[in-house]
């Protein structure tokens, strides 16, 4: 049975404080130098409607077959300069939107993954041992 | 941040270690096309200044190459397009803390615009 504070069909707001992840999709979205995501991690592709992130670890890592994952703030999202909000679409699934296409808009694109990478925090995988700095 | 007279060479190598990575991701893999605008720009670039910061991330995306060069108070892309039908970026910011206190972008830069914006770079991080 769904929470009290859940909806059918809608979701509820998240708030600021609300932790979210982002998977990694192979190796090099993480940056051995920085110890920090790429800026490719948030680069969003146009098969995509926003950028998908889990509201757990696990969700996140479900999604694919991740190779990390980074953790973000919800106020830190919409603090962008850019109008970015996260939407919730699933129990544990939501959604980055607003987010801009390179080829619809490079400048703003850049600005906005550039902005994720620096607020978002790299974290070890679950059950792997892998801590930042030691993915080869 | 890498300053100095490797700076360059540690950019080519990254360039050619991505556009070789096998575990990067076939529809990421950067276009010969892309590499070999990344190549000529920054050659060319270095005629006319040297390059003497290093790039901080060199990343490809749906065969696109972009090479970005940071500091703690702004930052530069060259984001290099997979093929021709689409312009080159030359990207720059200011920060204010962690947001970008300014961006602005120039499509089709010429060297002497990169060599511009690195210079910029350098000089905004005093």
């Amino acid at each position: 049975m769904a929470p009290a504070t859940e909806r059918v069909g809608e979701w509820p707001h998240l708030e600021d404080g609300t932790p979210i992840y982002r998977a990694y999709r192979n190796r090099s979205d993480f940056n051995r130098t920085t110890c920090a995501p790429q800026p490719k991690v948030f680069y969003r592709r146009s098969t995509e409607r926003g950028l998908s992130v889990g509201l757990t670890k696990q969700a996140a890592l479900s999604v694919l077959r991740a190779e990390g994952l980074c953790q973000l703030l919800v106020g830190d999202v919409r603090a962008s300069l850019d109008p970015l909000d996260v939407i919730q679409d699933g129990r544990e699934h939501a959604e980055i939107v607003g987010v801009r296409l390179l080829d619809e808009n490079a400048e703003a694109a850049l600005r906005i993954a550039r902005y994720l990478a620096r607020v978002a925090v790299n974290l070890p995988l679950p059950n792997a041992g892998l801590v930042p700095g030691t993915i080869h | 941040m890498i300053i100095g007279s490797t700076a360059l060479e540690r950019t080519r190598t990254e360039i050619e270690r991505i556009s070789a990575d096998p575990v990067e991701p076939e529809e990421d893999r950067p276009t010969r096309f892309a590499c070999d605008t990344a190549r000529r720009l920054l050659a060319e670039v270095q005629k006319i200044a040297p390059i003497s910061i290093a790039a901080s991330a060199v990343e490809s995306f749906e065969g696109r190459l972009a090479i970005h060069w940071d500091t703690t108070t702004g930052g530069v892309v060259l984001l290099c397009p997979a093929d021709p039908s689409r312009p080159t970026i030359l990207y720059r910011e200011t920060l204010g803390g962690k947001r970008p206190a300014h961006s602005a972008a120039v499509s089709g830069p010429s060297p002497a615009d990169i060599a511009a914006s690195l210079k910029w770079l350098l000089r905004l991080n005093g």
